[in-house]
């Protein structure tokens, strides 16, 4: 297990150096025009934008940058903002609540729903009631994020406030910290946007997944030793069929870490997803750059957490 | 009869058209004694054992009888059924590595086929699940308790999945293609372990198999199978040595055998019929070479209906009693050239 966890560390950690690896190459070497001009601005003299390059770094050789570049990254600095000149890493973290919230709250909510979606509609496969929930989900997965959120906003928000039930804000993030009541009155409808298509998409998953596993062998052993339906589904069936499904959390809970950028759009939440298209705006490079690589920490780690837990579970990985 | 089934029939619709898995299957096998059901794959033979079991899913169209012990099966609820299965009837599967779950320990595995139908303390159950893997003659059981199925042998896992079937003393053991996935050494120790259990708890065996060899060796009585009917049933004798009907002929000629010199193996020509498309009348006419000895096409009509052809010794076939003592000269005659 120990052997596992730490091939498997190091794995992820190969990873990383190489996606920083392709961030050096993006930002320092592929750039288009010349930041040392971004970063001192429209009106900066020749003079004041050597002294910016060489503020930066950016006269020294090729190699010199990218022992600069890492260093840097192993104490998380990954420098200043040209545009407020606040330390990049600072600026991330005071977004990252907003994103957390929306990222662990709409897959908790896609998983509670869709899982028991999923077996249910795969224990009556070929059902009307199949049908109809194969139906849902592909609907769900079907529309845009965009599409989703608007309708939301204009149902939950827009109708409901003019009927003279102002129940959901129209956006904005609260801390859980400050009001847990706010916070949660702040997400639902954030969280919902994003459950939506989540849904749809782990519910087929699940579905497919669990219809696999009761065609194995191993639940038509355990119905021969003349156990009980329930424990053949939930102590038998179950905790295979949900590989994929955890597979699959942990690509979208890493991905959804380093920021969303549609729903949080809509429902004003500024988290690192919005931090990121401003960036882009404004091309703020060191930003951007971060948010690139915290978003690929996340991946990575979450994709750690999942490969962890499917060993615990799964003895021929754990000692495989 | 222990074990009495009448006019089994499995079918499972689907889009090419009904699927006649089983389609009129008649066997019985007494307490003690084992029947082998052999057979081509698709001849029916799982469908009809784990119709036995009550296993097929709401889809299947199981109609017939089934008794086991005097318990009907065919049309038995739920919950019935779960009492029976395991305590009274237990299956042994083909391939013992994908029919044990691969997250849990094998100790867990046994202790909870038994205490499905024991009231038992854990501690008990342990025990019986030690005493269980000595019994099927594991080294180590204490260690085989611990381990996960990928971590044993082949012939490990299928002692252990004996051990499993046996956990509750069932009278009738089902033992689908138990040595299919063996080494041949190890299928020698594994047939001897059933043979052995047998003669000790003296339960009735079903024995799914396509190995004749297999057969020889364990078998009493033989149900040969061909697109889910039986075609031929009878003592492992008779079978063997007066077989009867065409299908047995061409099946016992593809078997390789060391007393006899043959140039080649005799295949059966043709392959299996469609089970969603059976012809009309006997199943086995478009492959039979006699067919054409039988008057008015009766054998593209008609199905044959079970007619003995000595003791305990039937067959399902229009070919006339002449035509058979013949055809059977000629099939001694091919197998008794010796080198």
């Amino acid at each position: 297990m120990l052997r596992f966890i730490l091939r498997r560390t190091l794995f992820g950690l190969l990873t990383l150096w190489l996606i920083t690896l392709a961030v050096f190459v993006l930002f320092y070497m592929a750039t288009p025009g010349d930041p040392a001009l971004m970063f001192a601005g429209e009106f900066a003299t020749a003079d004041q934008i050597a002294m910016v390059r060489a503020r930066l770094g950016l006269d020294q050789p090729v190699h010199i940058q990218y022992l600069r570049y890492m260093w840097a990254l192993l104490h998380f600095d990954f420098g200043m903002s040209f545009v407020n000149q606040e330390e990049v890493l600072t600026t991330i973290l005071r977004r990252m609540p907003a994103t957390i919230s929306l990222a662990l709250g709409s897959v908790g909510i896609w998983l509670l729903v869709a899982i028991p979606a999923g077996i249910f509609s795969a224990r009556r496969s070929g059902q009307a009631s199949d049908r109809l929930i194969t139906m849902m989900a592909l609907a769900g997965m079907s529309f845009p994020t965009f599409v989703v959120g608007t309708l939301l906003f204009y149902v939950f928000f827009f109708l409901l406030t003019n009927a003279g039930f102002p129940v959901f804000p129209s956006g904005g993030f609260v801390p859980i910290t400050r009001d847990p009541g706010e916070w949660l009155r702040h997400m639902l409808l954030p969280w919902a946007t994003l459950a939506v298509v989540g849904t749809g998409t782990y519910t087929r998953i699940a579905r497919g997944s669990m219809l696999e596993t009761l065609n194995q062998d191993y639940v038509r052993t355990a119905r021969a030793k003349g156990l009980g339906e329930r424990r053949v589904m939930y102590k038998h069936a179950l905790p295979p069929a949900m590989t994929p499904v955890m597979t699959l959390v942990g690509l979208d809970l890493g991905g959804l870490l380093g920021g969303t950028i549609i729903t949080e759009r809509i429902w004003g939440l500024n988290g690192v997803g919005s931090l990121a298209v401003q960036a882009v705006e404004t091309g703020d490079l060191p930003v951007i750059m971060g948010t690139v690589l915290i978003a690929a920490l996340f991946v990575v780690l979450a994709n750690l957490l999942v490969d962890v837990l499917q060993a615990l579970r799964d003895p021929r990985v754990r000692l495989g | 009869m222990f074990v009495s089934v009448r006019d089994l029939k499995v079918h499972f619709p689907a889009e090419e058209g009904l699927i006649r898995a089983v389609d009129g299957l008649t066997f019985s096998v007494e307490s003690g004694k084992t029947l082998a059901i052999v057979g081509e794959s698709g001849s029916g033979k799982t469908a009809a054992s784990l119709a036995m079991l009550g296993l097929h899913g709401p889809r299947a169209q199981v109609s017939g009888e089934i008794s086991i012990g005097g318990e009907q099966i065919v049309g038995a609820s739920q919950t019935t059924l779960r009492q029976l299965r395991g305590e009274r009837m237990a299956m042994i599967f083909q391939d013992p590595l994908t029919a044990m779950h691969p997250y849990h320990r094998i100790g867990e595995q046994i202790i909870e086929a038994y205490r499905a139908h024991h009231r038992v303390s854990s501690k008990a159950a342990s025990q019986r699940a030690l005493d269980l893997l000595d019994r099927v003659g594991m080294a180590d059981p204490r260690r085989t308790f611990e381990s996960y199925p990928h971590q044993l042998s082949g012939g490990m896992r299928q002692r252990v999945m004996i051990a499993m079937a046996l956990s509750c003393d069932p009278q009738l053991l089902i033992a689908d293609e138990p040595t299919t996935a063996l080494d041949v050494t190890v299928q020698a120790q594994i047939l001897d372990l059933l043979k052995d259990l047998q003669r000790e708890f003296g339960s009735a065996i079903i024995l799914i198999t396509h190995d004749l060899g297999v057969v020889a060796e364990m078998a009493d009585d033989v149900a040969v199978m061909y697109a889910g009917r039986a075609v031929e049933t009878g003592s492992v004798r008779d079978v063997f040595y007066r077989p009867s009907h065409p299908y047995t002929w061409g099946l016992l000629e593809s078997v390789p055998r060391l007393d006899l010199h043959r140039e080649r193996l005799t295949a059966i020509p043709g392959s299996p019929p469609a089970l969603a498309a059976l012809p009309r009348g006997c199943a086995f006419r478009p492959r039979c070479a006699f067919a054409a000895q039988v008057a008015d096409g009766r054998c593209a009509s008609d199905i044959p209906n079970a007619h003995d052809v000595g003791e305990n010794h039937a067959i399902r076939c229009h070919l006339s009693e002449a035509a058979r003592s013949e055809a059977r000269a000629l099939h001694a005659a091919s197998t008794e050239t010796k080198p």
